[in-house]
Parts: structure tokens; sequence; C-alpha cells
């Protein structure tokens, strides 16, 4: 199916980019233009690239590679969720060094922010990243259960959350998103829930709990609002992204539609004839459609686009949202 | 409670899970010995391992391929954080029986999966486990059955099954291994998608009909139109089936045994202790956590303290949940994983279907040298609370060097030594000077002083044992 339609709205399969050359992608950020930012993580493929992509699969160029930029920086990073800010810069928030690594657009390291510890602007694993309307980051602590706003120098101006299960606590939290009003939504992994919050840390609602079912998550690993107030959840073990309206109402879920190969996809299987082969004796290829432990949703407000970071199949699932959808006659 | 009650509880631990610290061993001894067998028994009543939080920080590891040795990882990350200790220990049980290798299979998911269905169905029936290994896509690769056509019959398999996994060899006849390969032809695997352009995909089980035997085969005295299920009946029973069964149960919980190939001509160590289990074996069907719970509360098992030497996996593991919090998917995971392969058991990747030389065949002296040099760095480690934990115990003995000596002993055993042995410990004790626990002076406090003696307790050859 690649149109995904329901309560006027429609999700239509775009296409996909990726292939070898992001392995092990876990995250991205929308830069200028057709810039987006993505996040490897994986053993010996642990980067950050600049992509340009544009609105068919062979748009799609890697044009610039951080690890080429800064020898070595990459040994000993976990590199986890990337945020562009106001001034450019790309803001990589590094698990391993409990840090935030600041980057120009090209790629050369600037600086990091914060290190490791439990005190102000301190952090353990931190991982979601997104900027507010101020310009401050809002970092996603992951095991210090809680999120932080800081600027850009480091410097700590807000903090919420502790461990647990009750209303405004988290568990291992990890995506996060700023609508705008201001208000934050974060994906709280381990407690399979998104919790919304006013822009400084007040609880304002939360929507889930375990399960497969409509409304239920299991492990969500990121959240995105779009400018109609529609919360797109990335539900990482269910394999799919459920839509929200803004008052939680369900809309649909996405189960992946990506029905044609990349260009460096069909670059590789064009060049390797038992490949090719092998994907012809198959009884189906529907299974290379589907999401496998999707990692992140990010909206593209400029062009309508909802980005699927399908981490297990190496690639970004690209659908365009349109509104006012009327469904065709049905016996057409 | 006695120090008899804690030894036979460390003992318990030490077979049935991967060993416990003094807090929880005193914990389970005011519980009770059968107590603590049921809880064992029942893993379904703890809180399973969520093994996202391991994929969240290594995602490679969802499906990792031949992962440069270390596809073995998460299973490891499991064993480190299980609360349900024997469910993992019976996982390794299986793996060192129905022994599959990445070496051939190239995908350790697939094994991973093999893995995934011992701990589901492990303390279950032994025919339920039988059925899943041979519809298992790794079995099927490791063993060749994809090549077992009606037209052309491929043995491997059906020998193994016979050899190694049930009865033994000297109890069935190369007629009987030829039947039995006929009776599983078309039992295959389906066609999955490649795995290089967008990562990897499952192997599926696949009954293939056009391909089946379906004509008359006699095997072990039977005669029949028999499929693989109808042949493993046949196998379970036989009496042979059982006692070679009891005697692996025997050689991995309970005491080392010779090496499988000897078993046709070398006779067990406890003729009866076996005839015990291979009794328990066929009055219930084969239902392994029945069996187990016989074989726990059994005189035999609780007289076979430090008869089995530790293969890598209990070394490793066993002294990560002693030091304590390595429960956080970090580098140092991987490291600990490789030390098992260092040790001469690379999980996932057995040297063949035999599985691993066992016994005093895990000592060499490169092994021996991986094993205390890994166990000697851990518990001298001071910022692992486990090993706070430990000293602190320690301390309360008070410091005279012979009572530092002997509260290092118990605290790391319960561990009985020859004289010649303490008096070593005893005069390395003695040159490290006073053990004053006021100071905490980096490498030259109490604690640090400790640590010395720590170091040499886990390098004595008594604690190579299980």
């Amino acid at each position: 199916m690649l149109t995904t339609s329901a309560s006027g709205r429609a999700f239509d399969f775009s296409h996909i980019v990726g292939g070898r050359q992001i392995t092990g992608i876990v995250n991205l950020a929308f830069g200028e233009d057709d810039d987006v930012y993505i996040v490897k993580k994986a053993a010996g493929f642990t980067d950050v690239l600049r992509l340009s992509i544009g609105d068919v699969p062979e748009d799609e160029e890697i044009t610039a590679t951080f690890s080429q930029v800064n020898d070595r920086f990459f040994r000993g990073a976990w590199p986890a969720c990337v945020a562009v800010g106001l001034d450019s810069n790309v803001y990589v928030t590094d698990e391993l060094r409990n840090v935030v690594t600041v980057f120009d657009r090209d790629g050369l390291f600037l600086n990091h922010v914060g290190g490791g510890g439990n005190g102000e602007g301190q952090f353990d694993r931190p991982s979601g990243i997104v900027f507010n309307a101020s310009g401050n980051m809002l970092i996603v602590d992951t095991l210090n259960h809680r999120v932080q706003e800081v600027t850009t120098d480091g410097t700590f101006v807000n903090g919420w959350g502790s461990q647990g299960s009750a209303e405004g606590q988290f568990q291992s939290p990890w995506g996060i998103a700023v609508d705008s009003n201001g208000d934050v939504y974060v994906a709280d992994h381990k407690n399979h829930r998104v919790q919304k919050f006013d822009s400084t840390g007040g609880l304002i609602s939360s929507i889930g709990e375990h399960g497969s079912e409509p409304g239920q998550f299991d492990h969500p690993s990121d959240v995105a609002v779009d400018p109609d107030g529609d919360i797109y959840v990335c539900d990482w073990v269910n394999n799919r992204v459920q839509v929200f309206d803004r008052e939680y109402g369900f809309i649909s879920e996405l189960g992946g539609a990506a029905i044609e190969l990349s260009k460096w996809q069909k670059q590789y299987v064009r060049g390797n004839p038992d490949v090719h082969k092998a994907r012809r004796r198959v009884a189906s290829l529907d299974l290379e459609a589907k999401f496998a432990l999707p990692t992140g949703v990010k909206f593209d407000v400029a062009r309508s686009r909802l980005f699927v970071i399908d981490s297990q199949r190496w690639r970004i699932q690209i659908f365009e949202k349109l509104d006012g959808y009327a469904d065709p006659q049905f016996n057409i | 409670m006695t120090d008899q009650n804690l030894s036979l509880m460390a003992h318990l631990m030490r077979r049935a899970g991967f060993g416990a610290s003094r807090d929880e061993l005193e914990r389970r001894a005011e519980l009770g010995y059968e107590a603590t067998v049921e809880e064992l028994l029942s893993p379904d009543d703890q809180e399973p391992v969520d093994i996202y939080e391991f994929l969240r920080y290594y995602p490679l590891w969802w499906k990792p391929g031949t992962m440069g040795g270390l596809g073995h990882v998460p299973w490891v990350w499991r064993m480190i954080n299980t609360n349900a200790p024997l469910q993992e220990k019976l996982c390794l049980f299986y793996h060192q029986l129905f022994a599959t290798g990445v070496a051939k299979v190239d995908h350790y998911d697939e094994i991973e999966d093999m893995i995934d269905s011992f701990r589901e169905k492990g303390l279950g029936k032994y025919k339920d486990l039988l059925m899943s290994v041979a519809r298992s896509p790794a079995m099927i690769y490791w063993l060749d059955n994809h090549e077992n056509h009606a037209d052309s019959v491929n043995e491997n398999w059906g020998r193994e099954l016979l050899e190694l996994f049930t009865m033994g060899v000297g109890n069935y006849t190369e007629t009987d291994v030829r039947e039995c390969s006929r009776a599983f032809t078309g039992w295959t695997l389906k066609h999955k998608l490649p795995r290089f352009h967008m990562g990897r995909w499952d192997w599926e089980y696949e009954f293939r009909a056009h391909d089946h035997d379906y004509g008359e085969k006699t095997f072990l005295g039977h005669t029949g139109n028999f499929d693989g299920e109808e042949i493993i009946d046949i196998i379970l029973s036989k009496p042979a089936t059982a006692g070679f069964i009891a005697r692996h149960l025997y050689s991995f919980f309970v005491a080392d045994e010779p090496q499988v190939p000897a078993w046709s001509v070398t006779p067990p160590n406890d003729p009866e202790a076996v005839r015990f289990i291979a009794d328990a074996l066929i009055e219930s069907d084969y239902h392994m956590g029945t069996v187990l719970k016989k074989v726990f509360n059994s005189d035999f098992f609780k007289c076979a303290q430090f008869k089995r030497v530790k293969n890598p996996t209990e070394v490793v593991i066993g002294t990560l949940r002693l030091i304590e919090d390595t429960n956080r998917p970090a580098p140092e995971t991987m490291n600990w994983a490789s030390q098992i392969g260092f040790m001469g058991q690379e999980l996932l990747n057995p040297p063949s279907v035999e599985g691993w030389h066992s016994g005093i065949e895990w000592i060499n002296s490169g092994t021996l040298m991986k094993r205390t040099n890994f166990t000697a760095q851990m518990i001298s480690d001071q910022s692992r609370p486990g090993v706070t934990k430990i000293i602190d115990r320690i301390k309360s003995s008070g410091s005279d060097p012979e009572d530092v000596v002997d509260a290092c002993l118990d605290v790391m055993g319960p561990l009985e030594i020859p004289d010649e042995s303490r008096t070593e410990l005893l005069d390395h004790a003695r040159g490290l000077g006073v053990f004053d626990w006021e100071d905490d002076r980096p490498g030259q406090g109490g604690a640090a002083k400790v640590t010395e003696i720590l170091q040499l307790v886990v390098s004595l050859r008594e604690y190579q044992f299980a």
C-alpha cells in the first residue's frame, strides 16, 4: 500500500534514501535546503554524514563525511542524535563521552559542551536533542532520566524529570520534539509512552502504554509534531510509526512502504548478479517494504514530508503528507 | 544458618547458575535449598531481561551476521543480567549438546534463534527441543539437511541426531542412519532475501512435500512410512537415549565425565547416578524441569562440590555477576564477551558439532593465564560495588593476616584449599604488613592489600572448579 489515508490526511510514499553507505543510521536532522545530517551508530561505521536529498531517488548524494574531516574523532564516540542550531552548526549528542559535540556544517569539530555526571549541565548517556524557540538545546539525559535545557555554550537553564514511572518521571527516555507552541514531547522509552510538557517542564499529558494495539507502544524511540499538531510516534519494537491528532486521537499507522530501491541499492543489486538473482527467487519482495526497528521520525515542514529512519534497513523512508485528502470512489 | 548450608547453596548456584554473591547466598539459605531449586526452575516468575536495552546501544547486534566473532555479545549481556540463571545455564547446556557454529552457518542471528528456543523450551520436554532443533534453520544449514533430498539422501543430520543428540555410538546401525535421514528429506529452508543491500533477513523452515521420501522405512526394528517426528518418537522410546542424555546432564551439572567420543567405550564415573537420571527421564517422558529438580535435590549432586572444572562462560559471567554494576551496555561488554573466547569457548562458534571438550581440557597454559588474568583484574577493581561488599565483609574479620586470608577464602567460595596453598597465602599476607582498614590510600591501605589476597585466591587451582 503506497498511500495510508485516514481522517482527511494521506501519507503518500515518496521514495527512499540509503544503502550500505549509511549502515547503522539511527537519527537525522534537517539542514539548509536539501541537506540532511544523519548519525550512523555501528561498530566500525560510527559517523555523521551530510546528505543532499532531493525529490527523487537519483538526487541523493553524500556531501560531507565528518570522520574524514576530523581524523579519528569518532573512535571512542557514540553519536546518538543530531540537531541543527540557529547558527547552522551541527550538534550531536555523544552517549559515551557524555557531551554534545558541535561541528560546523561541513563537519569540522568546533567544541563540545557537557560532561559525565548528574549535576546541572552534565549528562549520562545523552540522546535526543532539539532546539527550542529560544535557541537553547533540549537534551534527553537518558540515564539520568531527565530533560535538560542548556544554552549552546553548555550553560544550564532548566531541567525536569527523574527515574520512575509516575507522571512526569522517565525510564531511559530517548527522542524529543518541540511543537509550534513550544510544548515538548518526549519518547519515554522504557515506560512505553510519550509525555508532553510545557516549555518549562510542567506535565501536560501522556499517551501510551505497553502493547501493540493502536495507542500502545513497545519501546518508543522518537516523536515528531507537524504544524497541524499531528503527532508521530516512532514505535520502535512494533516496527511502525503511529499518527495521532493533537488530541491524541489515533489516526493511522505506517509500517513501511518501500516498494522500490534507493539509488545506491539499485546500483548494488545491478552490480551483483547473485544478489539480483536471489531477490528474484523469493516468493515475494513485500518484506523489503517494511520498517525494521525504526529509530527516528522527523517532519520536514518546508515540504510537508515525513522522514522515518528505518535503522535496520539502512535507509530513510520518505512520505509526503497530504491534507484535505478524500479517498477515491470505492468501486472505481 | 550453618556453613554447610552456605556451602551447599553456593554449590547449587554455581551449577544451576553462575554463582552468587555472599548476600544472595545468605538470602537464599534463609529461603531454603528446596525452595531455591523451585525458584530456579520457575524462570517465568522473574522479570525478564530487556534485550532492547542492549540493542539500543548496539543496534547492529539485532542481526549481527558474522560480526567479527562477537555475535554472542547479546547473549553474554543476558547472562550477566538475568534473574533466571538456570534458564541461561540450560541454554549453555543445550548449545554444548546441539553445537552449531557461525563458522559455517554465517548468520549469528540464526544461532541466536536456536538459543532463544532453548530459553523457551529448555525446561520442557526433550522431544519438543528435538523437533525445534530439527526445524531450526541454523541446524538445517549446519548439518546440510537442505541438501537431503528424496532422491539424494544426505546423512549428516540423521547421523548426528543419533550419534550426538540422542543415542550415542553403538546403539544403532548404518542402516538406521540411512533410514533416519530418509525420514527428514524435504525438511529444508525457504529462500530468503539476500543480505547485502539492506541488511539481514531471517531464514525460515519449510517442508517440501515433493522432496520428501514417503516410502517405507525400517528403523531401530520398527517398520513404517515414518516421517521425522515419528523417527524422534522411536528414538525417545529406546533406553539408550535416556542413558545418553542422562550422561550429558550428569557431565554438565554434576561432575566431569570423559569426553563424549569416549562414552561408547568408557563407563560413567557414577553409573548409579546416571541410571537415576535416565530413569527420571523415562518416568517424566523426558520433562527436563522434572529431571533437573530430582538431580539438584539428589545426594549425589549435593556431594559433588568442586567436581567440575568451570567452563569459560562460567568463569567470566560468574565473575561479572560477583563484582556487580556490569549491566550497562558499554564497550567493556565487548571485551568481556571476547574473554570467553580467549579462554577457549567461543560461544555460537563451537569447534565442531561435537561441541567443546570440557573438564580438564578447558585448562592449558594459555587459557589458565587468561582465566587468572581476567578474574584477578576484575576482583581487584574497587570501583565495583560487589568488590566493595566483599572487602567490607573481610574487614569485619579483623586485621590479623590469618583471619584475613580465611575470610577471603570464605567469601570467595567458601573454598577449602590444601595446607601448602594456605601457607603461601599466609606468607604473602604477612608480607603485606598491617591491614589498616582506616588507611584508604590507593595501593597501600587495608582494602588495597586485601585485593592482592583476592587476586591470589582467584588464581588458585580450587577456584577453577565449580
